[in-house]
């Protein structure tokens, strides 16, 4: 044996020097932040070197990166009607009913980005077989639960096999009362079907609270979100409910720093706004030359327990018309005074949210003053007020920053005697601090002018004349007392049977009570006083009319913009819209809707 | 006007002693990054010297190893240092990261390593310690 044979043989017999420790395989930035948890301030050298490297490539990322896919195609699925059909019955699931069906039952949990008019509602009832469910909860809109009860359950019975003894129908909002809090607990179910899921989109409300320890505390449950609009205008806004449909096959990062990378790259900013950080690893998601939305999309979608639909399911054509109703000089000195000053009435505003409300309560021609009891006006407490809120938005204009950027943070700031607020914060919060546990007045609606109502009964006359039907939506109280006296039937909060069993031509309906979930597709015409600045809730106002079951040949949306602030309240939709479309695919009835008077 | 009436803009000198040649066992205290007064930025690591081999420096005495970025090697020097600090494979040494790890929450506080000093000669024929850094076993 050769000298370098041995040599070799005795290198060979020698135990093996232990492997060195795993390298990350991650920048020392990302290694860093795993490691220690860290948190840099925002306005950090650290913080803005991280913003412009971009999203982290972490474990978390390269657990989402290998998840597997699949596109959808209705030929690779069985339609599972015989499987939850009566035997008598004739009745047929569509496509997406049986693929949802289908994922939902290989994934133990869906996450359904279903647009609307799909079908969710009977989805959602066979939900519980697909599952081999025993204890079910069906979470609602408390609006719909109504309907729910005493129309569909009853409809669909009739064909479907629907698991009625196990079934547990559950409004959102007793989710949220106070006597309520342990209602999961007592009904342990063992499947959580959330329909209309965005409903419980906010991580701090009681309900959402509520339901993340039920699922913490019986992990075993399993969980299905049907919504036509999953998102606003940031993936935050689904990223829980993914989690919990598919648990550690959820495409979104469960992490929340590391969430908040990926919504900072992907979320709506505001015009004239870029992202708050640079796409980073995200490019690994795109093909060459795809946007990072579009990456992004196809990720989920493709990801196995995400169905989501592209097309809508309604053949009816869609118009959208942009209205002008005619605004007296009354109200156009308002609105002017209210953006030159921030007053209105004897009343001054603190911040640009307020500040759109009031321009959007002028718009329909009136606004909100006080009433003080017995007459008088409690000065003191009113000059403090307005003096606070007008220090808050100088302040807010000119100092504002990060962890000082809204009323609350700045009052929580003066309320702590942080002497860099100055004196004179410091000075009007202390006036104010004195007075503000006075109980506020009640407010009642100044009518500057009447026009928009009016106009709304025009609107309906030619509706009726020309032998059609329609809904006017609006959404502040002032406009549901004053609608009445135009002979109209009006609709409110707590009033779903009678909307529902209505077969007036022309109705008044709230868009807060009734523009969800409703079926109303036997009305073809709409007219929405106040057009809603969010893509998705315009997205659901639409949906009540423009929907399966639509036997009208168009569906046409007027869209009253009078005024700069409802055009921008427009434009916003549409943005939000875009950024619905570009991550989730579903087309957007504001984007594919024919537009007239634009 | 008062004797201390300029205390406020008064700067305050840390009084920095440098590694000087020998061999050592530290314990980082802190790295920063700045501007001198020259406005040449630089990158300082705090340390403590747990085990020394020069009598100037003894255990427990305070010293710092500071790289000022008007030089080529700069950059390299601390790549290398934070490549061994951070068990970080050097061309994954981001600006971030050292970001982070010159920010408020110092997060190699407290870190061990081994470096041995030597001095050499400049190109230009001047002095200057120059120092290898070594991982070492983190338990003091």
């Amino acid at each position: 044996m050769s000298l370098a044979e041995k040599l070799r043989a005795k290198l060979a017999a020698a135990p093996k020097a232990p492997e060195p420790p795993a390298r990350s395989g991650r920048d020392l930035s990302t290694a860093l932040i795993e490691k220690h948890g860290l948190e840099p301030h925002p306005l950090s050298r650290a913080s803005k070197a991280l913003a412009e490297a971009g999203v982290s490539k972490t474990f978390e990322f390269d657990r989402i990166l290998a998840l597997p896919r699949r596109t959808i195609d209705p030929k690779n699925y069985t339609d599972l009607t015989e499987k939850f059909r009566k035997p008598w019955s004739t009745a047929k699931l569509r496509p997406f009913q049986s693929i949802a069906l289908a994922e939902m039952a290989r994934c133990g949990g869906l996450f359904g980005a279903l647009g609307v008019g799909i079908g969710k509602t009977l989805l959602s009832l066979l939900a519980g077989d697909a599952l081999k469910a025993k204890r079910i909860v069906l979470l609602v809109p408390p609006e719909v639960r109504d309907q729910l009860i005493n129309i569909d359950i009853p409809a669909y019975s009739k064909d479907w096999n629907l698991p009625l003894d196990r079934l547990h129908i559950v409004a959102y909002s007793e989710l949220s009362l106070a006597h309520k809090a342990d209602i999961l607990e007592r009904l342990k179910p063992d499947l959580i079907i959330a329909d209309e899921a965005h409903k419980i989109s906010r991580p701090a409300s009681a309900r959402v609270k509520r339901l993340r320890r039920y699922m913490k505390d019986n992990p075993a449950t399993q969980f299905v979100a049907l919504s036509g609009t999953m998102t606003k205008r940031s993936i935050k806004d689904f990223a829980q409910l993914i989690e919990w449909a598919l648990r550690k096959g959820s495409p979104l990062p469960i992490g929340y720093r590391e969430l908040t990378e990926w919504s900072d790259a992907y979320d709506v900013v505001p015009a004239g706004f870029e992202a708050k950080r640079a796409a980073g690893a995200l490019i690994l998601f795109c093909n060459e030359g795809e946007s990072l939305r579009s990456g992004f999309r196809r990720r989920l979608v493709e990801t196995p327990g995400v169905v989501a639909t592209v097309e809508s399911a309604v053949g009816t054509s869609l118009y959208l018309r942009r209205v002008t109703p005619d605004v007296p000089p009354e109200v156009k000195l308002a609105l002017a005074k209210l953006r030159s000053t921030w007053a209105v009435g004897d009343d001054e505003i603190e911040d640009a949210m307020r500040l759109a409300t009031v321009a959007r309560q002028l718009a329909c021609g009136f606004y909100y003053e006080w009433i003080w009891p017995q007459g008088v006006v409690d000065m003191e407490w009113l000059e403090a007020r307005n003096n606070w809120n007008r220090c808050v938005r100088q302040f807010l204009a000119r100092r504002a920053r990060a962890g000082l950027d809204s009323p609350l943070l700045v009052f929580n700031a003066c309320a702590r005697g942080e002497r860099a607020m100055g004196p004179e914060m410091l000075g009007a919060w202390e006036v104010w601090n004195s007075v503000r546990d006075r109980p506020e007045p009640e407010t009642s609606p100044v009518w500057l002018s009447k026009y928009l109502v009016n106009y709304a009964e025009k609107w309906a006359t030619e509706i009726i004349t020309r032998g059609e039907t329609g809904i006017v939506w609006y959404e502040h109280k002032a406009i549901e007392r004053a609608l009445p006296a135009t002979g109209m039937s009006v609709f409110g909060g707590g009033m779903d049977t009678e909307l529902l069993s209505c077969d007036l031509p022309v109705v008044c309906a709230s868009a807060f009570a009734h523009g969800t979930g409703k079926n109303l597709q036997r009305y073809s015409n709409n007219l929405i006083l106040s057009p809603p600045a969010s893509g998705a809730r315009c997205e659901q106002i639409v949906g009540r009319t423009h929907r399966p079951g639509q036997e009208a040949d168009e569906v046409h949306v007027d869209f009253c913009l009078q005024t700069s602030e409802n055009e921008a309240a427009f434009a916003s939709a549409l943005k939000d819209a875009a950024y619905i479309e570009e991550t989730q695919g579903q087309k957007q009835k504001l984007l594919y809707g024919q537009r007239i008077g634009w | 006007m008062g004797m201390f009436a300029t205390i406020k803009e008064a700067k305050v000198s840390q009084g920095s002693v440098y590694l000087k040649p020998g061999v050592y066992k530290t314990k980082i205290n802190a790295c920063k990054s700045g501007k001198t007064r020259a406005g040449i930025g630089f990158f300082v690591v705090e340390l403590e010297a747990i085990e020394s081999s020069n009598p100037d420096l003894p255990p427990g005495s305070a010293c710092s190893w500071m790289v000022t970025l008007d030089k080529e090697p700069a950059l390299g020097n601390i790549k290398s240092f934070l490549s061994i600090a951070t068990d970080t494979p050097e061309e994954q040494i981001d600006e971030a990261g050292v970001e982070l790890v010159c920010s408020a929450a110092n997060p190699l506080k407290g870190t061990l390593l081994k470096c041995s000093a030597i001095n050499i000669k400049t190109k230009a024929g001047k002095d200057f310690t120059k120092c290898n850094w070594q991982a070492t076993d983190q338990s003091a």
